[in-house]
Protein backbone atom coordinates (compact mmCIF):
# COMPACT_ATOMS: atom_id res chain seq x y z
CA UNK A 1 0.00 0.00 0.00
CA UNK A 2 3.13 2.31 0.57
CA UNK A 3 3.71 2.52 -3.28
CA UNK A 4 -0.22 3.89 -3.51
CA UNK A 5 0.25 6.01 -1.24
CA UNK A 6 3.94 7.40 -2.52
CA UNK A 7 1.50 7.88 -5.85
CA UNK A 8 -1.19 9.98 -3.91
CA UNK A 9 1.21 12.01 -2.92
CA UNK A 10 2.72 12.81 -6.17
CA UNK A 11 -0.82 13.37 -6.96
CA UNK A 12 -1.70 15.83 -4.67
CA UNK A 13 1.74 18.22 -5.07
CA UNK A 14 0.87 18.46 -9.12
CA UNK A 15 -2.40 19.58 -8.37
CA UNK A 16 -0.55 22.81 -6.26
CA UNK A 17 1.61 23.80 -8.78
CA UNK A 18 -0.79 26.05 -10.68
CA UNK A 19 -3.54 27.92 -8.94
CA UNK A 20 -4.77 29.63 -12.64
CA UNK A 21 -7.23 26.57 -13.54
CA UNK A 22 -8.65 26.59 -10.27
CA UNK A 23 -9.48 30.16 -10.43
CA UNK A 24 -11.05 29.40 -14.30
CA UNK A 25 -12.93 26.11 -12.62
CA UNK A 26 -15.07 28.07 -9.83
CA UNK A 27 -15.95 31.07 -11.92
CA UNK A 28 -16.80 28.85 -14.88
CA UNK A 29 -18.90 26.57 -12.39
CA UNK A 30 -20.42 30.12 -10.75
CA UNK A 31 -21.06 31.46 -14.24
CA UNK A 32 -22.64 27.98 -15.12
CA UNK A 33 -25.14 27.79 -12.49
CA UNK A 34 -26.19 31.15 -12.50
CA UNK A 35 -27.60 30.32 -15.79
CA UNK A 36 -29.56 27.87 -15.11
CA UNK A 37 -30.96 29.96 -12.05
CA UNK A 38 -31.43 32.60 -13.94
CA UNK A 39 -33.45 30.30 -16.74
CA UNK A 40 -35.52 28.18 -13.87
CA UNK A 41 -36.60 32.17 -12.19
CA UNK A 42 -37.69 33.65 -15.59
CA UNK A 43 -39.86 29.96 -16.39
CA UNK A 44 -43.32 30.53 -16.68
CA UNK A 45 -45.37 27.16 -15.44
CA UNK A 46 -47.59 26.32 -12.63
CA UNK A 47 -46.90 23.70 -10.24
CA UNK A 48 -44.24 21.26 -10.64
CA UNK A 49 -41.69 21.54 -13.68
CA UNK A 50 -40.58 17.56 -14.75
CA UNK A 51 -41.46 16.53 -11.02
CA UNK A 52 -39.40 19.41 -9.33
CA UNK A 53 -40.78 22.54 -8.08
CA UNK A 54 -39.24 25.66 -9.09
CA UNK A 55 -36.70 26.15 -5.78
CA UNK A 56 -35.86 22.48 -6.31
CA UNK A 57 -34.55 22.84 -9.59
CA UNK A 58 -32.65 25.92 -8.39
CA UNK A 59 -31.45 23.40 -5.90
CA UNK A 60 -30.53 20.63 -8.43
CA UNK A 61 -28.55 23.48 -10.17
CA UNK A 62 -26.86 24.58 -6.92
CA UNK A 63 -25.89 20.87 -6.59
CA UNK A 64 -24.74 20.04 -9.83
CA UNK A 65 -21.96 22.97 -9.49
CA UNK A 66 -20.05 20.73 -6.77
CA UNK A 67 -20.85 16.85 -7.81
CA UNK A 68 -18.50 16.65 -10.81
CA UNK A 69 -15.95 17.47 -8.04
CA UNK A 70 -16.63 14.89 -5.84
CA UNK A 71 -18.48 12.41 -8.51
CA UNK A 72 -16.20 12.64 -12.05
CA UNK A 73 -13.54 10.34 -11.60
CA UNK A 74 -11.54 10.08 -14.89
CA UNK A 75 -8.79 8.39 -15.67
CA UNK A 76 -9.29 8.14 -19.27
CA UNK A 77 -6.82 10.76 -20.96
CA UNK A 78 -3.86 9.77 -18.61
CA UNK A 79 -4.64 5.86 -19.17
CA UNK A 80 -4.91 7.03 -23.53
CA UNK A 81 -1.74 8.79 -23.60
CA UNK A 82 -0.07 6.50 -21.69
CA UNK A 83 -0.73 3.44 -23.77
CA UNK A 84 -0.23 5.36 -27.31
CA UNK A 85 3.05 7.10 -26.12
CA UNK A 86 4.53 3.38 -24.65
CA UNK A 87 5.57 5.43 -21.25
CA UNK A 88 2.95 2.57 -19.84
CA UNK A 89 5.63 0.00 -20.13
CA UNK A 90 8.57 1.57 -18.23
CA UNK A 91 6.10 3.61 -15.83
CA UNK A 92 3.68 0.21 -14.80
CA UNK A 93 4.51 -3.29 -16.93
CA UNK A 94 7.82 -3.58 -15.55
CA UNK A 95 6.80 -2.64 -11.55
CA UNK A 96 5.00 -4.51 -9.42
CA UNK A 97 2.84 -2.32 -9.52
CA UNK A 98 -1.54 -2.63 -10.38
CA UNK A 99 -2.34 -0.12 -12.77
CA UNK A 100 -6.13 0.31 -11.24
CA UNK A 101 -4.71 0.95 -8.01
CA UNK A 102 -2.22 3.22 -9.08
CA UNK A 103 -4.63 5.75 -11.46
CA UNK A 104 -7.21 4.91 -8.72
CA UNK A 105 -4.47 6.71 -5.71
CA UNK A 106 -3.83 9.78 -8.61
CA UNK A 107 -7.69 10.36 -9.04
CA UNK A 108 -7.57 10.31 -4.83
CA UNK A 109 -4.93 12.97 -4.53
CA UNK A 110 -6.78 14.77 -7.42
CA UNK A 111 -10.40 14.52 -5.85
CA UNK A 112 -9.22 15.36 -2.12
CA UNK A 113 -8.06 18.82 -3.32
CA UNK A 114 -10.78 19.46 -6.33
CA UNK A 115 -13.60 19.18 -3.51
CA UNK A 116 -12.40 22.51 -2.17
CA UNK A 117 -12.54 24.24 -5.74
CA UNK A 118 -16.34 22.55 -6.07
CA UNK A 119 -16.77 23.72 -2.42
CA UNK A 120 -15.49 27.12 -3.47
CA UNK A 121 -17.76 27.78 -6.50
CA UNK A 122 -21.16 25.77 -3.93
CA UNK A 123 -19.99 27.57 -1.29
CA UNK A 124 -20.53 30.93 -3.44
CA UNK A 125 -23.60 29.64 -5.29
CA UNK A 126 -25.38 28.48 -1.87
CA UNK A 127 -24.14 32.41 -0.64
CA UNK A 128 -25.95 33.84 -3.59
CA UNK A 129 -29.19 31.37 -3.94
CA UNK A 130 -29.85 30.08 -0.38
CA UNK A 131 -33.34 31.42 0.14
CA UNK A 132 -34.34 29.24 -2.97
CA UNK A 133 -32.73 25.72 -1.37
CA UNK A 134 -34.74 22.73 -0.35
CA UNK A 135 -31.70 20.75 0.78
CA UNK A 136 -30.27 20.76 4.36
CA UNK A 137 -26.83 18.61 4.64
CA UNK A 138 -28.09 17.63 8.66
CA UNK A 139 -30.98 15.60 7.19
CA UNK A 140 -30.79 11.57 7.30
CA UNK A 141 -31.79 12.44 3.34
CA UNK A 142 -28.07 14.03 2.52
CA UNK A 143 -26.54 10.76 4.74
CA UNK A 144 -28.08 8.76 2.97
CA UNK A 145 -26.32 10.39 -0.36
CA UNK A 146 -23.22 9.97 0.74
CA UNK A 147 -22.35 6.38 -0.18
CA UNK A 148 -23.68 6.75 -4.00
CA UNK A 149 -21.62 9.80 -4.54
CA UNK A 150 -18.49 7.06 -4.06
CA UNK A 151 -20.77 4.62 -5.59
CA UNK A 152 -21.00 7.18 -8.76
CA UNK A 153 -17.28 7.74 -8.47
CA UNK A 154 -16.29 4.51 -8.38
CA UNK A 155 -18.54 3.94 -11.58
CA UNK A 156 -17.66 6.86 -13.41
CA UNK A 157 -13.94 5.35 -13.12
CA UNK A 158 -14.09 1.81 -13.73
CA UNK A 159 -16.33 3.42 -16.65
CA UNK A 160 -13.56 5.17 -17.73
CA UNK A 161 -10.33 2.82 -17.35
CA UNK A 162 -12.32 -0.16 -19.46
CA UNK A 163 -12.93 2.66 -22.63
CA UNK A 164 -9.85 4.25 -22.35
CA UNK A 165 -7.92 0.50 -22.50
CA UNK A 166 -9.56 -0.18 -25.84
CA UNK A 167 -6.08 2.26 -26.96
CA UNK A 168 -4.44 -0.81 -27.06
CA UNK A 169 -6.44 -1.64 -30.18
CA UNK A 170 -7.39 1.37 -31.99
CA UNK A 171 -5.55 4.72 -32.64
CA UNK A 172 -8.05 6.81 -31.54
CA UNK A 173 -10.26 6.05 -28.60
CA UNK A 174 -11.70 9.81 -27.92
CA UNK A 175 -14.97 9.05 -29.58
CA UNK A 176 -15.70 7.10 -26.86
CA UNK A 177 -15.00 9.46 -24.06
CA UNK A 178 -17.38 12.08 -25.46
CA UNK A 179 -20.24 9.11 -26.12
CA UNK A 180 -19.39 8.28 -22.45
CA UNK A 181 -20.16 12.86 -21.78
CA UNK A 182 -22.93 12.57 -24.24
CA UNK A 183 -24.91 9.72 -22.43
CA UNK A 184 -23.72 11.35 -19.01
CA UNK A 185 -25.57 14.73 -19.99
CA UNK A 186 -29.02 13.10 -21.48
CA UNK A 187 -29.21 10.22 -19.41
CA UNK A 188 -27.48 11.01 -16.47
CA UNK A 189 -28.59 14.41 -15.49
CA UNK A 190 -25.86 16.20 -15.69
CA UNK A 191 -27.97 18.54 -17.88
CA UNK A 192 -31.62 18.98 -16.91
CA UNK A 193 -32.78 16.26 -14.19
CA UNK A 194 -34.04 13.23 -15.73
CA UNK A 195 -37.70 13.85 -14.77
CA UNK A 196 -37.55 16.08 -18.03
CA UNK A 197 -37.19 12.87 -20.17
CA UNK A 198 -39.95 11.56 -21.46
CA UNK A 199 -41.85 8.36 -19.83
CA UNK A 200 -40.59 5.98 -22.41
CA UNK A 201 -37.31 6.29 -21.34
CA UNK A 202 -37.23 6.45 -18.10
CA UNK A 203 -36.89 2.14 -18.16
CA UNK A 204 -34.01 2.52 -19.91
CA UNK A 205 -32.52 5.58 -17.56
CA UNK A 206 -33.01 3.29 -14.65
CA UNK A 207 -31.56 0.03 -15.92
CA UNK A 208 -28.20 1.98 -17.53
CA UNK A 209 -25.02 3.02 -15.57
CA UNK A 210 -25.82 7.06 -16.08
CA UNK A 211 -28.14 7.63 -13.71
CA UNK A 212 -25.73 6.26 -10.84
CA UNK A 213 -22.88 8.64 -12.10
CA UNK A 214 -24.48 11.88 -11.43
CA UNK A 215 -28.69 12.03 -10.89
CA UNK A 216 -29.17 9.10 -8.40
CA UNK A 217 -27.19 10.94 -5.37
CA UNK A 218 -28.84 13.95 -6.16
CA UNK A 219 -32.88 12.17 -6.09
CA UNK A 220 -31.78 10.86 -3.05
CA UNK A 221 -30.60 14.34 -1.67
CA UNK A 222 -33.71 15.67 -2.67
CA UNK A 223 -35.90 13.40 -1.32
CA UNK A 224 -37.32 12.49 -4.39
CA UNK A 225 -37.24 8.76 -4.11
CA UNK A 226 -38.61 6.37 -1.13
CA UNK A 227 -36.95 3.81 0.66
CA UNK A 228 -36.78 0.77 -1.60
CA UNK A 229 -36.15 3.15 -4.58
CA UNK A 230 -33.13 4.01 -2.91
CA UNK A 231 -32.25 0.48 -1.99
CA UNK A 232 -32.99 -0.89 -5.86
CA UNK A 233 -30.95 2.01 -7.04
CA UNK A 234 -28.06 1.07 -4.82
CA UNK A 235 -28.16 -2.38 -5.63
CA UNK A 236 -28.25 -1.29 -9.32
CA UNK A 237 -24.71 0.46 -9.12
CA UNK A 238 -23.27 -1.84 -7.32
CA UNK A 239 -23.89 -4.56 -9.97
CA UNK A 240 -22.57 -2.13 -12.65
CA UNK A 241 -19.60 -1.20 -10.53
CA UNK A 242 -19.04 -5.05 -10.41
CA UNK A 243 -19.69 -5.79 -13.89
CA UNK A 244 -17.50 -2.71 -15.42
CA UNK A 245 -14.58 -3.95 -12.99
CA UNK A 246 -14.78 -7.47 -14.70
CA UNK A 247 -14.98 -5.47 -17.82
CA UNK A 248 -11.31 -3.64 -16.91
CA UNK A 249 -10.05 -6.60 -15.87
CA UNK A 250 -10.70 -8.46 -19.19
CA UNK A 251 -9.76 -5.80 -21.58
CA UNK A 252 -6.87 -5.23 -19.35
CA UNK A 253 -4.95 -9.19 -19.65
CA UNK A 254 -6.14 -9.34 -23.32
CA UNK A 255 -5.01 -5.76 -24.08
CA UNK A 256 -1.59 -6.72 -23.14
CA UNK A 257 -1.25 -9.66 -25.28
CA UNK A 258 -1.19 -7.63 -28.02
CA UNK A 259 0.54 -4.40 -27.07
CA UNK A 260 4.01 -3.22 -28.20
CA UNK A 261 5.54 -0.44 -26.97
CA UNK A 262 9.00 1.43 -28.26
CA UNK A 263 11.18 2.52 -26.24
CA UNK A 264 10.72 3.64 -22.70
CA UNK B 1 -3.66 43.03 -47.05
CA UNK B 2 -3.14 40.51 -49.52
CA UNK B 3 -0.32 39.23 -47.62
CA UNK B 4 -2.36 38.93 -44.00
CA UNK B 5 -5.12 37.30 -46.22
CA UNK B 6 -2.59 34.91 -48.21
CA UNK B 7 -1.07 33.24 -44.59
CA UNK B 8 -4.45 33.04 -43.13
CA UNK B 9 -5.50 30.98 -46.05
CA UNK B 10 -2.04 29.05 -46.12
CA UNK B 11 -3.14 28.00 -42.42
CA UNK B 12 -6.01 26.91 -42.90
CA UNK B 13 -5.37 25.00 -46.31
CA UNK B 14 -3.04 23.19 -43.79
CA UNK B 15 -5.33 22.36 -41.34
CA UNK B 16 -7.52 21.11 -43.92
CA UNK B 17 -5.26 18.73 -45.36
CA UNK B 18 -3.96 17.62 -41.82
CA UNK B 19 -7.74 16.68 -40.93
CA UNK B 20 -7.82 14.71 -43.47
CA UNK B 21 -4.79 13.08 -43.54
CA UNK B 22 -6.75 10.71 -40.95
CA UNK B 23 -10.21 10.95 -42.73
CA UNK B 24 -11.67 8.27 -40.58
CA UNK B 25 -11.21 10.37 -36.97
CA UNK B 26 -12.25 13.32 -39.14
CA UNK B 27 -15.60 11.87 -39.78
CA UNK B 28 -15.94 10.21 -36.16
CA UNK B 29 -15.47 14.06 -34.96
CA UNK B 30 -17.88 15.48 -37.42
CA UNK B 31 -20.55 12.70 -35.82
CA UNK B 32 -19.59 13.91 -32.48
CA UNK B 33 -20.38 17.06 -32.81
CA UNK B 34 -23.41 16.78 -35.03
CA UNK B 35 -24.44 14.28 -31.88
CA UNK B 36 -24.00 16.77 -29.41
CA UNK B 37 -25.78 19.45 -31.29
CA UNK B 38 -28.49 17.40 -31.22
CA UNK B 39 -28.43 16.67 -27.87
CA UNK B 40 -28.78 20.49 -27.02
CA UNK B 41 -31.98 20.55 -29.30
CA UNK B 42 -33.23 17.34 -27.63
CA UNK B 43 -32.87 18.74 -24.27
CA UNK B 44 -34.29 22.05 -25.37
CA UNK B 45 -37.47 20.19 -26.61
CA UNK B 46 -38.12 18.26 -23.36
CA UNK B 47 -37.97 21.02 -21.07
CA UNK B 48 -40.14 23.01 -23.63
CA UNK B 49 -42.74 19.40 -22.72
CA UNK B 50 -42.89 20.90 -18.89
CA UNK B 51 -43.25 24.41 -19.88
CA UNK B 52 -45.09 26.95 -22.18
CA UNK B 53 -42.57 29.83 -22.54
CA UNK B 54 -38.91 30.96 -21.02
CA UNK B 55 -38.60 34.53 -20.59
CA UNK B 56 -41.58 35.34 -23.00
CA UNK B 57 -39.79 33.13 -25.79
CA UNK B 58 -41.94 30.17 -27.04
CA UNK B 59 -40.84 26.25 -28.14
CA UNK B 60 -39.61 26.97 -31.17
CA UNK B 61 -38.01 30.28 -31.38
CA UNK B 62 -35.82 29.06 -28.17
CA UNK B 63 -34.78 25.90 -31.02
CA UNK B 64 -34.28 28.93 -33.75
CA UNK B 65 -31.99 30.69 -30.69
CA UNK B 66 -29.88 27.05 -29.94
CA UNK B 67 -29.16 26.36 -33.70
CA UNK B 68 -28.21 30.21 -33.99
CA UNK B 69 -25.88 29.88 -31.02
CA UNK B 70 -24.77 26.85 -31.84
CA UNK B 71 -23.62 28.28 -35.64
CA UNK B 72 -21.70 30.88 -33.40
CA UNK B 73 -20.18 28.67 -31.05
CA UNK B 74 -19.01 26.42 -34.09
CA UNK B 75 -17.22 29.35 -35.81
CA UNK B 76 -15.76 29.72 -32.58
CA UNK B 77 -14.79 26.76 -31.74
CA UNK B 78 -13.63 26.55 -35.72
CA UNK B 79 -11.19 29.92 -35.85
CA UNK B 80 -11.04 31.47 -32.62
CA UNK B 81 -10.51 28.55 -29.89
CA UNK B 82 -8.06 26.54 -30.88
CA UNK B 83 -5.68 29.83 -31.23
CA UNK B 84 -6.40 30.97 -27.95
CA UNK B 85 -5.69 27.60 -26.67
CA UNK B 86 -2.16 27.11 -28.48
CA UNK B 87 -1.44 30.46 -27.94
CA UNK B 88 -1.72 29.77 -23.66
CA UNK B 89 0.16 26.38 -24.16
CA UNK B 90 3.16 28.44 -26.17
CA UNK B 91 3.46 31.24 -23.37
CA UNK B 92 3.46 28.12 -21.28
CA UNK B 93 5.82 26.41 -22.91
CA UNK B 94 8.20 29.48 -23.59
CA UNK B 95 7.75 28.89 -27.41
CA UNK B 96 5.95 32.50 -28.01
CA UNK B 97 9.63 34.37 -29.43
CA UNK B 98 9.23 31.86 -31.72
CA UNK B 99 5.56 33.92 -33.37
CA UNK B 100 7.48 37.26 -31.65
CA UNK B 101 10.23 37.34 -34.18
CA UNK B 102 8.41 37.08 -37.22
CA UNK B 103 7.96 40.02 -39.64
CA UNK B 104 4.42 40.01 -39.40
CA UNK B 105 1.52 41.21 -36.54
CA UNK B 106 2.45 38.70 -33.97
CA UNK B 107 -1.27 39.35 -32.67
CA UNK B 108 -2.64 38.28 -36.02
CA UNK B 109 0.31 34.92 -36.48
CA UNK B 110 -0.87 33.74 -32.75
CA UNK B 111 -4.60 34.26 -33.66
CA UNK B 112 -4.69 32.20 -36.76
CA UNK B 113 -2.37 29.72 -35.96
CA UNK B 114 -4.49 26.52 -35.42
CA UNK B 115 -8.10 25.85 -36.59
CA UNK B 116 -10.33 23.12 -36.33
CA UNK B 117 -12.09 21.97 -39.70
CA UNK B 118 -14.36 19.30 -38.25
CA UNK B 119 -16.97 21.98 -37.45
CA UNK B 120 -17.91 22.62 -41.18
CA UNK B 121 -20.44 19.95 -41.76
CA UNK B 122 -21.89 20.74 -37.96
CA UNK B 123 -22.64 24.89 -39.90
CA UNK B 124 -23.90 23.25 -42.38
CA UNK B 125 -26.24 21.15 -40.77
CA UNK B 126 -27.36 24.27 -38.46
CA UNK B 127 -27.58 26.42 -41.13
CA UNK B 128 -30.46 24.11 -42.53
CA UNK B 129 -32.23 23.77 -39.22
CA UNK B 130 -32.68 27.45 -38.59
CA UNK B 131 -34.16 28.03 -42.05
CA UNK B 132 -36.17 24.96 -40.66
CA UNK B 133 -37.41 26.31 -37.10
CA UNK B 134 -38.14 30.05 -39.34
CA UNK B 135 -40.36 27.68 -41.47
CA UNK B 136 -42.12 26.35 -38.28
CA UNK B 137 -42.66 30.00 -36.81
CA UNK B 138 -43.98 31.16 -40.19
CA UNK B 139 -41.25 33.80 -40.72
CA UNK B 140 -39.78 34.57 -43.81
CA UNK B 141 -37.24 37.52 -43.05
CA UNK B 142 -36.52 40.31 -45.47
CA UNK B 143 -33.45 40.92 -46.67
CA UNK B 144 -32.37 44.01 -44.78
CA UNK B 145 -33.09 41.46 -41.69
CA UNK B 146 -30.68 39.10 -43.19
CA UNK B 147 -28.39 41.64 -43.60
CA UNK B 148 -28.87 43.08 -39.31
CA UNK B 149 -28.57 39.38 -38.38
CA UNK B 150 -25.19 38.93 -40.51
CA UNK B 151 -24.03 42.10 -39.24
CA UNK B 152 -24.72 41.53 -35.43
CA UNK B 153 -23.57 38.13 -35.78
CA UNK B 154 -19.74 39.05 -36.84
CA UNK B 155 -19.82 41.56 -34.54
CA UNK B 156 -20.81 39.27 -31.89
CA UNK B 157 -17.77 36.98 -33.16
CA UNK B 158 -15.07 40.09 -32.91
CA UNK B 159 -16.35 41.29 -29.36
CA UNK B 160 -15.90 37.44 -28.26
CA UNK B 161 -12.40 37.08 -30.32
CA UNK B 162 -11.55 40.34 -28.56
CA UNK B 163 -12.94 38.73 -24.93
CA UNK B 164 -11.12 35.78 -25.46
CA UNK B 165 -8.09 36.73 -26.73
CA UNK B 166 -7.91 39.55 -23.37
CA UNK B 167 -8.22 36.12 -20.98
CA UNK B 168 -5.48 33.92 -23.02
CA UNK B 169 -3.50 37.29 -22.26
CA UNK B 170 -3.34 36.79 -18.86
CA UNK B 171 -1.30 33.39 -19.16
CA UNK B 172 1.75 35.56 -19.31
CA UNK B 173 1.40 36.06 -15.69
CA UNK B 174 -0.76 33.03 -14.33
CA UNK B 175 1.39 30.96 -16.88
CA UNK B 176 -0.88 27.68 -17.16
CA UNK B 177 -4.02 28.03 -17.46
CA UNK B 178 -4.63 24.30 -19.48
CA UNK B 179 -8.42 25.06 -18.77
CA UNK B 180 -8.82 27.58 -20.86
CA UNK B 181 -11.33 25.65 -23.23
CA UNK B 182 -13.52 25.30 -20.45
CA UNK B 183 -14.41 28.96 -19.40
CA UNK B 184 -14.33 29.48 -23.29
CA UNK B 185 -17.49 26.88 -23.73
CA UNK B 186 -19.32 28.01 -20.37
CA UNK B 187 -19.24 31.63 -21.71
CA UNK B 188 -20.25 30.34 -25.07
CA UNK B 189 -22.67 28.07 -23.57
CA UNK B 190 -24.31 30.50 -22.26
CA UNK B 191 -25.29 32.13 -25.16
CA UNK B 192 -28.05 29.66 -25.83
CA UNK B 193 -30.47 31.36 -23.01
CA UNK B 194 -32.22 34.51 -24.25
CA UNK B 195 -30.54 37.32 -22.43
CA UNK B 196 -34.15 38.11 -21.45
CA UNK B 197 -33.74 35.39 -18.67
CA UNK B 198 -31.94 38.06 -16.35
CA UNK B 199 -32.80 40.65 -14.59
CA UNK B 200 -31.24 43.84 -12.13
CA UNK B 201 -28.05 43.52 -11.56
CA UNK B 202 -27.41 40.84 -13.38
CA UNK B 203 -29.34 42.46 -16.19
CA UNK B 204 -25.96 44.60 -15.63
CA UNK B 205 -23.68 41.67 -15.99
CA UNK B 206 -24.19 40.26 -18.88
CA UNK B 207 -25.91 43.35 -21.15
CA UNK B 208 -22.74 45.16 -20.44
CA UNK B 209 -19.61 43.57 -18.78
CA UNK B 210 -19.73 40.09 -20.43
CA UNK B 211 -22.38 40.98 -23.66
CA UNK B 212 -23.83 37.52 -23.90
CA UNK B 213 -27.33 39.09 -25.94
CA UNK B 214 -24.42 39.32 -29.06
CA UNK B 215 -23.80 35.48 -28.78
CA UNK B 216 -27.22 34.38 -30.23
CA UNK B 217 -29.97 36.54 -28.57
CA UNK B 218 -29.52 39.85 -30.73
CA UNK B 219 -29.56 38.58 -34.14
CA UNK B 220 -31.87 35.90 -33.46
CA UNK B 221 -34.61 38.81 -32.71
CA UNK B 222 -33.76 40.58 -35.93
CA UNK B 223 -34.54 37.42 -37.67
CA UNK B 224 -38.09 36.74 -35.70
CA UNK B 225 -38.84 41.08 -36.49
CA UNK B 226 -38.28 42.23 -32.64
CA UNK B 227 -34.64 43.36 -33.12
CA UNK B 228 -33.44 46.30 -31.75
CA UNK B 229 -31.63 48.04 -34.78
CA UNK B 230 -29.76 50.47 -32.07
CA UNK B 231 -27.46 47.29 -31.40
CA UNK B 232 -25.98 47.42 -34.59
CA UNK B 233 -24.43 50.70 -33.43
CA UNK B 234 -24.02 50.10 -29.56
CA UNK B 235 -21.98 46.28 -31.39
CA UNK B 236 -19.84 48.13 -33.25
CA UNK B 237 -18.70 50.39 -30.18
CA UNK B 238 -18.13 47.88 -27.80
CA UNK B 239 -16.08 45.70 -30.66
CA UNK B 240 -13.96 49.03 -31.27
CA UNK B 241 -13.57 49.35 -27.24
CA UNK B 242 -13.29 45.60 -26.52
CA UNK B 243 -10.74 45.20 -29.79
CA UNK B 244 -8.66 48.29 -28.26
CA UNK B 245 -8.66 47.09 -24.85
CA UNK B 246 -7.40 43.43 -25.71
CA UNK B 247 -4.57 45.07 -28.13
CA UNK B 248 -3.13 47.81 -25.78
CA UNK B 249 -3.70 44.54 -22.89
CA UNK B 250 -1.80 42.22 -25.69
CA UNK B 251 1.37 45.07 -25.86
CA UNK B 252 1.76 45.59 -21.74
CA UNK B 253 1.73 41.65 -21.14
CA UNK B 254 4.49 40.88 -23.33
CA UNK B 255 6.76 43.50 -21.25
CA UNK B 256 6.30 40.84 -19.26
CA UNK B 257 6.78 37.70 -21.00
CA UNK B 258 9.98 35.77 -20.69
CA UNK B 259 10.86 32.94 -22.86
CA UNK B 260 12.05 29.24 -22.13
CA UNK B 261 13.63 27.78 -25.32
CA UNK B 262 15.55 30.62 -27.68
Amino acid sequence: MRKYWAFYKAGLGKMFVYRGPMLLWVLGNILHVVMLVAVWLSVRSYGLIGGYTKNELITYAVISVFMPWIISWNPFSAIKREIKDGSIAGKILLKPVSYYLERLSWELAWHSMSIFIGLAAGLIAVAIFYRFLTVSIISPEFLFSLPALLLGGLIQYNLSFAMALFAFWFSEVEPLSGLKWMALAILGGSSIPIGFIPNSFQILIKILPFRYMFSFPIEIMMGKISGSQIFFGYLTGILWFGLLFVCCKILWSKGLKVYTAVGN
Amino acid sequence: MMRYLKIFYLYWKMRILQNLEYRFNYFIGVFIDLFWASITLISVDWIFGQVNLIAGWSKNEALLLACINMVFASLIWYFIIPSMDFLAESIHKGNLDFYLIRPINTRFLVSVSKFSSDQFIRIIVLGLLIFHFLNLLQITPSLLQWLGFLVLFVIGLLIFYGIFFLITTTTIWLINLSNIQFIFQVIVDAGAYPVDIFRNTLKLVFYYLIPLGFLATFPTQVLLGKGDWKLIGVGLLATLVILGISQWFWNFALKHYSSASS
